[in-house]
């Protein structure tokens, strides 16, 4: 295979590798590099990047993927290679800069970083010691690390992590949790014999380049790919069956499925006999049979007898033969089925959770759970490496972060803070956003607007971020973070059925030491004044707490050095020498120190065949000390606690449930005041076909479909811009004819809030009835020169009238420009795209809290006076809306007074108490 | 030694440009060009819809007919198979752009050098895949030597069905296509719409077909990079000019040998050729990326190249027309006797060479009509009649007695040309899908009202009509048949050029 040519130098070439330069070959000039690994930064999958460091000049030549990384071997997607098109941006922020004159002004002054911490440290620290810890708030769009950050709150005492997670992923999340108490699958596509994806894992997604390496390395080897999705993905292009279901009628044609799995008894009877919790539904729901499998058996084709293959036809609009056929490729799998569910469908529609349940009974049904290729939980295949010296949780409950209307929320109810401001539920004393841009990512921009603006609210806003964003331009101060070469953190993902931990390193910084020099900090290496996160909230904490009374400073002293300030040196040589198995050894072998080994290589590969089925693990008898029996005589107690579970009288681990095992029936949903969920069942979205006016001009917009090329709103860079730079309407053709419209043709969209007007892509590859509009384009500045990159964003007017209506209008689109890059000066792309995200009124699911992204909307050609990109939008309608909304949820306190079952986790967990609901004060 | 050769299994592509991107950063290719890209196309109606992913690149041809045209050896192939550049010796004519039937050559904004795919010779001398093969994330792009029985390139060569891009071309191509579909392989199959999934449709070739409203599930293309054309109205000019000089020296050779003896033919055609000579040398070096490397076209000339050859030949021209000119303004009348034969011949040579020239532009198959070269000559002396009458009919009585006779010449030499495009572009069926298009765009798309007006009414027919009913008694209306005729053949050069570039080749 390839012969004798290699993917990539050999790693012991790595430290002075010559190269041909290709620009003047075929003269043979070379050049020595320093290839330094990393990870890359732009998407979530954290896959292994090696950049090329010209020994002479130190620029970072081309990025390459890192063969020795078990995630992504040495591959990459488009995204990991234009790194340096994101270094070289000569649109960059490359100085902290300080507002001048109002938020949003646009007038800006170049700071020193110290001026910037002692203000934002002096501040913070103000808030601890007058007790407003609650009015500190990390808000974080891309993690890109494993708990640093949240260390770094935990020091400082507070309930102040964010997220964008109601954004992305919070409904399959909840799915996935109230079955097996996992929130994240970790599908071992390689190994699979049939994949049912309701995702687009083939162009993107958690996590995109890992997990299209698998799926089409199963197809390869005969494997069936599946994909139900309204819109023909390009993953849906690959797929051997592509099901086109109506969005939000896809659990209608799961339970089909699993309808057709039970009658052909083309289930695991076995694993499903011993791990769910069918005992407690029998008992529960159906005292009338007797409490034996047979019975569950029975009682589940009761339960789902009408989702005959005619009816998910009718529902869904997918043909019976082909969901007949789909299952019927899902059980000769067996176990080795696996399936994937982490936005589309789950993010799209109100209950989507359900959608993911649904799923997850197939993974039940066919007992592929932890088999190979099957589907394993992220617990087993992600690593996190302990941190040095671990501060104790916060003793607070942030109600701005968890408000009690969303007990069961996955997680932070991150798009409706403006709202929750808005309301005065709180305000925000310091509030840092980083590499997150909620103005353009959340629905309902333009409230975010407001408040970014308004000081009352939002006393002071950092914005951490390596570019501008337009969220960034509503800041107090801009601090330039580095990108995915100019920074350290550690990062793990379940891409696969095995376990890596990855080492994201600042290249310029270690190819300066291998050149012998002594770098003190990162930012000395960086260009300009660009500094890494770790420094930064390292020489905060020491603002915050400068003589260490305040209890903060002890948490960032150096494990080595006593009472002297801890380096990003001795973090991760910590980390490495201590909390990572095998890493010392490993590094020993080579005669490295851990360290040294991490810089070497960039990752370590922590185990490799996890199928680890730790539910199956017997406890021991260490365990079993002390223990009681619940009153199912099943349950393992620990001090009340559920610690295992008696299987064939058999004492496991089983599942991180209540009950132990997976939990068809779950009474944490009935406890809290959900009982009509309490199972897998299918609930038509908010958007559902059969409600909408079709005569009217009603249609299904999908808008949440990502792109291969582009990743949120990090990669506005040319190389990427060249191939995507628009998100036309995508309309079927009879739709199309009805209306008139012609590809190219502008159209007008209107939602609850306000409309948008683009341009319409005729198309056989979406289903009638349904609208698509691709996420990341549409990127807008309010200054001609700054504020926005300028190859990808237009240049626009907001105008406020009365009330809360903005208006937004296009000046131009992008133009050529010159810039230290000749290629600015080539751009030949001028229209890129809309940012309908703008008119969506926030939609927060009452139980899992995800925005739904669906919307309702009405289509209508555009008229003469509308324009490219024109928009409109009535906050104050969105206010109304979100209080609509509100109203569907069922709020705390759940059983024991507590604000969330104390089994659903926190990305940063408070102390238990906190999870109780503080008595009324009188 | 090896002979290199890929193969792309379309089976596992997924489309998502990372080969593209790799190999930008590769050879820090600058933004509107690409040396590999992915094409996508959409087929079928909901929801029997698929959509197909097309990654290409350099095919190395085994009998590459980039390094055939290239004029100084700047193309030229490896003795591993792999066609490689020297940009130091690339003039930038852009000939190899229409010499490759595959569109894999482009001008590099920044070196305004000729570009293209080498398989990453610089990885490959270092034992490294390719860079795109490297980056990719299913592993669809397999790199080999075609010649090892043991590499699995070789094994697919010998065992699978595979196929190339546009085999009919004798090119001999490298890149073996395992699953493709024929819309997609086929360039000209699917329709091109003007706007794509992702973006702007941008230099979209004029000749491709639109989407049918009536048939949505006809294959089309959802994206595709921008392809410019790499000729244009420069090479107008050098066909216009070209023709006034070469048939302006072939006519006053033609007027002497028959006893003409006035100074229309001893020295005014001599001057007219020399003049225009002198600006189809200018236009051709003012059209090269590089023009300050013109004279590589001798010093580094590729003997397989016409366009070397018709360098040799516009010189030649250029040298007999000062002869000629001397001669006749000395009164060396004899000298002019013994350069009549060489006159026409190197006239002839240099006009008609042009037609191989542009048939080795393989890429466009408008141009490998054989006919182009004759209808060239025709054209040639139609040129050279018109501008000689031109000037006749200002010198006055003194060039009487030739001007009926360049009359019947031009109208002679109009009705050749006529026929030649009637039987040529108009009823001859087209061999190709791509000849179709192009010969559509003539007929009835984008060119037919300049075709039918300019090139065959008011420049071709009117004139004929003129000079065959009224002849060169009435010097304006002769004068008029005259420019109109020059106008023609400008226009007809003009469709010609235009017409062969305005099918997509990839």
């Amino acid at each position: 295979m390839s012969d004798q040519f290699k993917s990539h130098p050999d790693p012991s070439q790595w430290d002075d590798y010559v190269d041909f330069e290709s620009t003047s070959w075929p003269k043979k000039n070379r050049r020595r590099y320093w290839i330094i690994p990393s990870i890359c930064f732009n998407c979530e999958s954290a896959c292994g990047i090696l950049a090329y460091v010209d020994q002479q000049t130190l620029d970072v030549r081309k990025i390459e993927g890192n063969p020795l990384h078990p995630g992504s071997r040495g591959r990459t997607c488009a995204k990991g290679v234009v790194t340096p098109n994101q270094l070289e941006d000569p649109d960059r922020i490359m100085y902290p800069l300080r507002r001048v004159g109002e938020r949003g002004e646009g007038r800006w002054q170049q700071v020193s970083w110290s001026e910037a911490l002692d203000d934002i440290g002096g501040r913070i620290r103000k808030a601890i010691l007058e007790n407003r810890r609650h009015e500190v708030m990390y808000h974080v769009g891309r993690p890109g690390e494993d708990g640093y950050a949240n260390r770094v709150l935990e020091s400082w005492g507070i309930d102040g992590h964010n997220s964008h997670t109601n954004v992305c992923s919070s409904s399959a999340r909840l799915g996935h949790f109230l079955w097996s108490g996992a929130d994240r699958p970790s599908p071992d596509y390689a190994n699979a014999q049939t994949i049912l994806l309701l995702s687009s894992h083939l162009e993107s997604g958690h996590y995109f380049n890992p997990h299209a390496q698998r799926i089409i390395e199963s197809k390869a080897r005969g494997g069936t790919l599946i994909v139900m999705d309204p819109r023909l993905s390009n993953t849906s292009a690959k797929a051997d069956m592509w099901m086109p279901a109506y969005s939000g009628t896809e659990g209608a044609v799961l339970l089909a499925i699993a309808r057709i799995l039970l009658h052909e008894d083309l289930f695991n009877r076995e694993f499903v006999r011993q791990w769910v919790n069918w005992r407690a539904y029998l008992q529960a729901e159906r005292p009338d049979l007797p409490p034996t499998f047979d019975s569950f058996v029975t009682a589940l084709m009761d339960l789902y007898a009408e989702f005959t293959p005619e009816y998910a036809e009718a529902e869904s609009g997918v043909a019976a033969a082909n969901i007949i056929e789909a299952a019927r490729a899902i059980g000769r799998a067996g176990t080795r089925f696996a399936t994937h569910n982490w936005r589309a469908a789950a993010s799209g529609n109100l209950w989507g959770w359900q959608i993911t349940r649904c799923l997850y009974l197939l993974v039940v049904l066919t007992g592929s759970l932890g088999e190979v290729g099957g589907v394993n939980m992220h617990v087993t295949n992600k690593f996190v490496p302990k941190h040095p010296n671990p501060p104790p949780p916060p003793e607070f409950w942030n109600e701005l972060l968890f408000p009690r209307e969303f007990p069961l929320s996955f997680h932070e109810l991150s798009f409706l803070l403006p709202h929750f401001l808005k309301e005065g539920r709180g305000k925000l004393d310091v509030y840092f956003t980083r590499v997150y841009n909620p103005l353009w990512t959340n629905p309902d921009g333009f409230s975010w607007m407001e408040v970014l603006q308004d000081k009352e609210k939002i006393g002071l806003h950092v914005a951490l971020t390596p570019t501008w964003s337009e969220t960034a331009w509503f800041a107090d101060y801009i601090l330039p973070m580095g990108l995915g070469t100019e920074r350290h953190d550690t990062m793990s993902q379940e891409t696969h059925a095995g376990q890596w931990l990855g080492f994201r390193q600042p290249v310029l910084r270690v190819a300066r030491e291998k050149r012998g020099e002594h770098v003190n900090a990162t930012y000395e290496a960086n260009p300009g004044e660009v500094w890494e996160e770790n420094e930064f909230w390292i020489a905060l904490s020491w603002k915050i707490d400068p003589d260490g009374s305040l209890g903060i400073r002890r948490f960032f002293e150096s494990p080595y050095r006593p009472g002297e300030q801890i380096t990003v040196d001795e973090y991760y040589r910590w980390m490495f020498e201590n909390s990572v198995p095998g890493l010392p050894e490993a590094a020993a072998k080579e005669n490295l120190a851990p360290l040294e080994y991490m810089r070497k290589y960039g990752v370590f590969k922590v185990s490799d065949k996890t199928y680890s089925k730790a539910h199956e693990r017997r406890l021991t008898e260490e365990e079993l000390a002390g223990t009681t029996r619940g009153e199912d005589g099943e349950t393992v107690l620990k001090g009340g606690t559920p610690v295992g579970i008696l299987v064939d009288g058999v004492p496991a681990a089983g599942f991180n449930t209540p009950s132990r095992r997976l939990e068809f029936y779950s009474t944490t949903m009935i406890e809290w005041g959900w009982p009509e969920h309490a199972l897998p069942r299918y609930v038509p979205g908010h958007v559902h076909w059969r409600d909408l006016e079709r005569e009217k001009g009603e249609f299904d917009l999908l808008p949440n479909f990502r792109l291969p090329t582009l990743i949120h709103t990090r990669s506005p860079v040319k190389w990427l811009y060249e191939i995507s730079h628009n998100n036309p309407l995508w309309i079927a053709t009879l739709d199309a004819n009805a209306y008139g419209i012609a590809t190219g043709d502008l159209v007008k969209v209107h939602t609850r809030i306000g409309y948008f007007v683009t341009r319409a892509w005729v198309t056989e590859g979406i289903r009638p009835g349904v609208l698509g509009m691709s996420h990341h384009l549409g990127r807008w500045r309010l200054d001609e020169k700054e504020g926005g990159p300028r190859v990808a964003s237009s240049l626009v007017r907001i105008q406020r009238e009365a009330g809360g209506r903005y208006v937004m209008k296009q000046v131009h689109g992008v133009k050529a420009f010159e810039s230290s890059d000749p290629d600015t000066g080539r751009i030949w792309w001028s229209e890129v795209g809309v940012h309908q995200n703008l008119t969506f009124p926030v939609q927060p699911d009452p139980v899992s809290g995800m925005h739904c992204w669906h919307q309702r909307v009405r289509l209508e050609k555009a008229g003469p006076d509308d324009h490219y990109g024109d928009i409109t939008v009535d906050t104050e309608l969105a206010h109304a809306v979100y209080k609509e909304w509100m109203e569907k949820t069922r709020p705390a306190p759940g059983p024991g007074g507590l604000r969330r079952p104390l089994w659903f986790d926190r990305p940063l967990r408070p102390v238990a108490e906190a999870y109780k609901v503080p008595p009324p004060t009188p | 030694m090896p002979n290199y050769g890929f193969a792309i299994d379309l089976r596992k592509c997924i489309g998502c440009h990372a080969c593209t991107i790799a190999c930008k950063a590769e050879h820090q290719i600058p933004v509107g060009v690409n040396r590999c890209w992915v094409k996508t196309v959409e087929k079928g109606t909901f929801p029997d819809t698929r959509r197909f992913f097309f990654p290409v690149l350099c095919n190395q041809c085994d009998e590459a007919p980039c390094v055939r045209i290239c004029p100084t050896n700047a193309l030229f192939k490896r003795r591993d198979g792999i066609v490689d550049l020297y940009g130091d010796s690339c003039i930038g004519c852009r000939a190899c752009m229409e010499a490759c039937p595959y569109d894999q050559l482009f001008i590099d904004p920044n070196t305004r050098t000729a570009e293209k795919c080498n398989f990453c010779a610089n990885r490959v001398e270092n034992k490294l895949l390719p860079s795109c093969v490297s980056v990719c994330p299913t592993e669809c792009r397999i790199f080999g030597d075609l010649d090892d029985p043991t590499s699995e390139v070789s094994r697919i060569f010998q065992r699978e069905a595979f196929m190339v891009r546009k085999p009919e071309k004798g090119t001999g191509p490298k890149v073996l296509y395992l699953g493709a579909e024929e819309s997609v392989i086929r360039p000209e199959e699917a329709v091109r719409p003007l706007y794509y999934k992702e973006g702007e449709v941008h230099l979209r070739p004029i000749g491709a077909p639109l989407p049918d409203p009536e048939a949505p599930g006809d294959p089309r293309v959802d994206y595709d990079i921008p392809h410019g054309k790499p000729w244009g109205v420069d090479m107008v000019l050098y066909l216009v000019f070209k023709a006034i000089a070469t048939g302006a020296l072939l006519v006053s050779a033609l007027l002497w040998h028959f006893g003409f003896e006035g100074g229309l033919a001893t020295v005014a055609g001599a001057a007219l050729s020399l003049v225009f000579i002198t600006l189809t040398a200018v236009v051709l070096i003012i059209d090269l990326e590089r023009p300050e490397r013109f004279y590589y076209i001798l010093t580094r000339g590729n003997h397989r190249s016409w366009m070397v050859w018709g360098a040799y030949f516009l010189t030649a021209h250029g040298a007999l027309s000062l002869a000629w000119l001397a001669a006749g303004w000395f009164g060396w009348y004899t000298a002019l006797g013994w350069m009549v034969v060489p006159a026409v011949i190197v006239s002839i040579l240099a006009t008609s060479y042009t037609g191989f020239l542009f048939a080795q532009g393989l890429g466009r198959d408008l141009w490998q009509g054989p006919a182009a070269s004759i209808d060239l000559i025709f054209q040639s002396s139609a040129a050279g009649a018109a501008a000689l009458l031109i000037v006749g009919l200002l010198m006055g009585p003194p060039s009487a007695a030739a001007l009926p006779v360049l009359g019947w010449i031009l109208a002679g030499s109009m009705i050749a040309h006529l026929v030649i495009l009637t039987f040529e572009h108009v009823l001859s069926p087209s061999p190709t899908r791509h000849h179709e298009l192009a010969t559509e765009t003539i007929r009835r798309g984008a060119y037919a009202r300049l075709f039918w007006g300019g090139a065959i009414v008011a420049g071709g027919l009117l004139p004929i009509a003129l000079l065959l009913t009224l002849g060169v008694t009435l010097p304006a209306v002769a004068a008029l048949a005259a420019v109109l005729a020059l106008a023609g053949g400008a226009a007809w050069e003009y469709i010609w050029v235009e017409a062969g570039q305005s099918v997509p080749l990839s």
